[in-house]
């Protein structure tokens, strides 16, 4: 055994994790070599020393001061009203529906408007009723939106104060960029209502906004 | 044969701790405390540095009664409390700005401490004080390996890391630990 070959192993060696062999060869080395037998002894005077060192003891404040966040906590849940609690009970059932009607909304979007290729070749005035027909089912499935997102908002800010410092922050870059997302995908459809792309992207940015407020929403604790 | 049972032992209290720490019962979450107080604060006080221990051990135990609820023990209680002191008590040392050494370091030794098996002081102290210039992430290994004893699997599953890269960590923060501490180690 040569000292590169130590110098691998002397941790296997101090932990008690060498194999008889190889324990062998490497003692042998020690023997003739003072650099690698120092090496390890100060290894094993290094990790005794690490397994000796104190068991430190938390002040009472540590615990005090637990206490105190959970009493907080409890405080904050007797003040919140019935119908949270309601909500609390059937909250996985109510986001998997959020997110269902999010989903039937866009598969609705697109089988009711009618394909690119027959409004090309439609009548001005066929074209006209069919752009403004539209734009209503897209208002319809905005104000649908609208609803299910502002539940979810205001089930989210109820959780707010529970987040860590770090969470929010994430949550907030991320809400602020699918914002923006969202405006600049609403602009486009709105200019033409006509352009079944931008709906469909439109559609795929609502639907990343719920993803996300579900997320949070679900986010118990932590 | 009885470590066996005192594991089986051990998982059928976890569950009685948990369930009652689930209801909000307030002696059950003070059990689990003492139980954890020691772990949780030493290595918090080890990778954070003493004058923040307090306030990162406080959020760990907060984080644990909270995250219980989702605890389904896919993981043994001890290995879950350990993920959740070092992920915390890095998340803590990342966010801080660089002081060059850790707060605290000199008054570690201000920290009351259990009776023990006899020990050098002098070395003690200077093993404490070479940890805290260590990186964050070699503190860490050194002290789930050395101090507290736990196997390379354990850490890895506590890390989310692999075997090998526990390893290689403990390998580079040993190898920097006596390059701190020098003639010390003599």
């Amino acid at each position: 055994m040569i000292c590169t070959q130590v110098k691998e192993l002397v941790d296997e060696l101090v932990d008690g994790q060498l194999d008889h062999e190889r324990e062998r060869a490497l003692r042998g080395h020690l023997r003739g070599c003072a650099d690698c037998a120092a090496l390890v002894a100060q290894t094993e005077k290094l990790v005794a020393a690490a397994a000796s060192l104190e068991k430190l003891d938390p002040p009472s404040s540590v615990w005090a001061g637990v206490a105190a966040r959970l009493d907080a906590d409890d405080r904050a849940a007797e003040a919140r009203p019935g119908w949270w609690w309601r909500w609390r009970a059937s909250r996985a059932a109510w986001l998997g529906f959020a997110g269902a009607t999010a989903a039937a909304l866009a598969v609705a979007a697109f089988a009711l408007v009618p394909p690119r290729e027959a409004l090309r070749f439609s009548v001005p005035e066929l074209r006209a009723q069919r752009w403004a027909d539209a734009a209503s089912r897209l208002d319809q499935a905005e104000a649908d939106y609208a609803e299910a997102l502002d539940q979810l908002a205001a089930i989210v800010e109820e959780d707010r104060a529970r987040w860590t410092a770090e969470f929010r922050a994430e949550f907030e870059r991320n809400r602020t960029a699918v914002d923006a997302v969202l405006s600049q995908k609403r602009d486009l459809a709105r200019r033409n209502p006509d352009d079944l792309e931008a709906e469909a992207a439109l559609l795929m940015a609502y639907r990343r906004k719920v993803e996300l407020l579900q997320d949070a929403a679900l986010r118990e604790g932590l | 044969m009885q470590a066996v049972l005192k594991a089986a032992g051990r998982a059928d209290t976890d569950g009685w701790v948990i369930e009652a720490c689930r209801r909000g019962d307030r002696a059950a979450m003070e059990t689990l405390y003492h139980r954890f107080k020691r772990r949780v604060f030493g290595m918090v006080a080890r990778i954070c540095g003493a004058q923040e221990a307090e306030e990162v051990a406080q959020e760990v135990f907060v984080r644990i009664f909270r995250g219980l609820a989702k605890f389904r023990g896919e993981s043994a209680l001890d290995t879950w409390v350990y993920r959740l002191t070092v992920n915390a008590a890095l998340s803590h040392v990342s966010r801080r700005p660089f002081r060059g050494k850790t707060e605290g370091e000199d008054v570690l030794h201000d920290l009351p401490a259990p009776e023990g098996p006899p020990r050098d002081p002098r070395l003690a102290f200077r093993l404490e004080q070479a940890l805290a210039k260590l990186p964050a992430g070699y503190r860490a290994v050194i002290v789930l390996h050395d101090v507290e004893g736990l196997s390379h699997e354990e850490i890895a599953e506590i890390m989310g890391c692999r075997v090998g890269t526990s390893k290689s960590q403990l390998h580079k923060a040993r190898g920097k630990m006596r390059e701190l501490l020098g003639e010390g180690l003599t």
